[in-house]
């Protein structure tokens, strides 16, 4: 039997997944308060939902209030976060697309239980594409230094982007820091040997 | 007999005096203007640096002392080059020449105040290119020269002997206030664009590239001592690549017949001639050459 904690605030969407578990025999939810402290340090898998913006602090307050260590934490996510955050977060194994059917949920809940990583294979590959494409730096960060790459001037790289002047300063200073040079021509110079500006 | 110092000294002076009357004040920033160069005779092209004002507010002094409200016609911050047209044809368009070499005597002309002409003399140090400049932007030639670059001299003429130009000063590009000349052949294709459209085009493959080193069966099927070339590892979706047949692991070898094996190579073949034109991409695909005709696009 494996014991699941729902961790989900909205009342709808905890009454909606209870029924979604119930047709497994082998899943028991065991509780779905945050208020009774013994039941939820049984939980083999507990399950949450989290937007990126709140992951963070919906990870740390799983982690303060599920302190056994054999629990692991599936993740619905609405959007989706990636496995470099995923990784962060470290007791959350597993994240699935909010509009998950009832099998893949049910089969995630099994493998988390194993001992098992659970993630849609767009998310799990994104670690592999994302270097590749752009390197260390931010999308943001990548429209930069192709402007760069053409010789404009701050002002116009800001005005180009729709930014500030002081942003592209900032972010042109995030680029030496990340690709480890000290001036535009090197950057330049990094970003085209990396493979991360298009021609 | 004539005195061969005084000859000499009177060739420099008619030609700064030559190169002088096409030589114009360029007022478009804050403390000491620049100079700028008469292009046509009523298009002055200038270093872009040296343009900070709104347009509107910026004005260009001729040589017999005239000031003209100019507007901003076109400016490319790449190869530091900005072109200013006038409302009156008001200018002497300046003589160009072509062929520079190493060791040639050349004078350096500013008119960055109302008080005249200045010049400086030297030899011709270097010409190289293509090379980044410290802008981050790409400059296929330059001219290095011993001439000193006095406040206000960028977007001034180098000068031969004969008061010919042979391109534009500029501090714009390089660290420290020193100069380099960007030559006519680069100056004066650039300023024609900028006349007509406003800006630069260049050139677009839509590619992502990384250095490699071609093996030696490679490069023997090449038929040429080539060390490096440069592997495709991104492709733009429909982009002019990947329409002209081009895949993900290909290694691009040459375009248009040069060879290229380093990113900055390829950035300086797709010059603004290249665009909407097919080009030969040769690839080496399974360790054999092949081309590839790409009809390149344009850099957004």
């Amino acid at each position: 039997m494996i014991r699941v904690l729902l961790n989900v605030s909205s009342p709808a969407l905890r009454a909606g997944l209870r029924e979604l578990l119930s047709s497994d025999k082998t899943i028991k939810v065991v509780n779905d308060s945050l208020d009774e402290d013994d039941l939820r340090s049984e939980a083999d898998v507990v399950v949450t939902s989290a937007s990126r913006a709140s992951l963070f602090r919906g990870a740390a307050s799983l982690n303060n209030a599920t302190d056994s260590s054999s629990a692991a934490i599936l993740l619905l996510g609405e959007d989706q976060p990636n496995v470099q955050e995923m990784k962060r977060m470290t007791r959350v194994w597993g994240i699935l697309p909010a509009d998950s059917s009832a099998e893949e949920l049910t089969a995630a809940i099994h493998a988390l239980s194993q001992g098992l990583i659970v993630g849609p294979p767009n998310l799990l590959f994104e670690s592999e594409s994302g270097p590749l494409e752009r390197g260390p730096l931010t999308e943001r960060e990548s429209e930069v230094l192709a402007l760069l790459a053409t010789g404009l001037a701050n002002k116009q790289i800001a005005v180009s982007l729709g930014i500030s002047e002081h942003t592209v300063k900032f972010h042109v200073s995030s680029i030496y820091t990340k690709l480890n040079v000290t001036n535009r021509t090197e950057a330049v110079r990094e970003g085209l040997r990396g493979g991360w500006i298009a021609l | 007999m004539s005195n061969p110092l005084t000859d000499f000294s009177n060739i420099l002076t008619s030609a700064a005096e030559k190169g002088g009357a096409s030589t114009v004040l360029v007022d478009a920033r804050k403390r000491y203007p620049a100079s700028g160069i008469a292009y046509a005779a009523d298009l002055v092209l200038t270093a872009d640096h040296v343009i900070t004002r709104e347009d509107g507010d910026i004005k260009v002094g001729l040589p017999d002392g005239k000031s003209l409200k100019a507007s901003l016609a076109g400016r490319d911050p790449g190869s530091d080059l900005a072109v200013l047209r006038l409302a009156e044809k008001a200018l002497t368009p300046a003589q160009t020449a072509d062929d520079v070499k190493v060791g040639q005597l050349v004078l350096a002309v500013g008119r960055p105040s109302d008080a005249g002409i200045q010049a400086s003399w030297g030899i011709v140090t270097a010409i190289a290119g293509p090379a980044r400049t410290h802008r981050g932007g790409m400059l296929e030639k330059y001219i290095k020269t011993e001439t000193t670059p006095y406040p206000g001299f960028s977007g001034g003429p180098l000068l031969n002997t004969e008061g010919e130009v042979l391109g534009l000063n500029t501090s714009g590009l390089s660290h420290h206030s020193s100069a380099l000349t960007i030559p006519v052949s680069v100056a004066w294709r650039v300023a024609d664009e900028l006349a007509k459209h406003g800006s630069v085009k260049r050139g677009y493959l839509g590619v992502r590239t990384q250095t490699v080193e071609i093996p030696e069966a490679a490069r023997n099927a090449l038929k040429r001592d080539q060390k490096g070339g440069l592997l495709v590892l991104w492709l733009e979706e429909n982009g002019p690549a990947q329409k002209g047949g081009l895949f993900v692991g290909d290694t691009i070898a040459a375009i248009a017949g040069t060879s290229v094996s380093d990113p900055d190579d390829l950035f300086a073949a797709l010059t603004s001639g290249t665009v909407g034109k097919p080009i030969a991409v040769e690839v080496l695909r399974g360790g054999k050459p092949e081309t590839v005709n790409v009809t390149v696009g344009e850099r957004k």
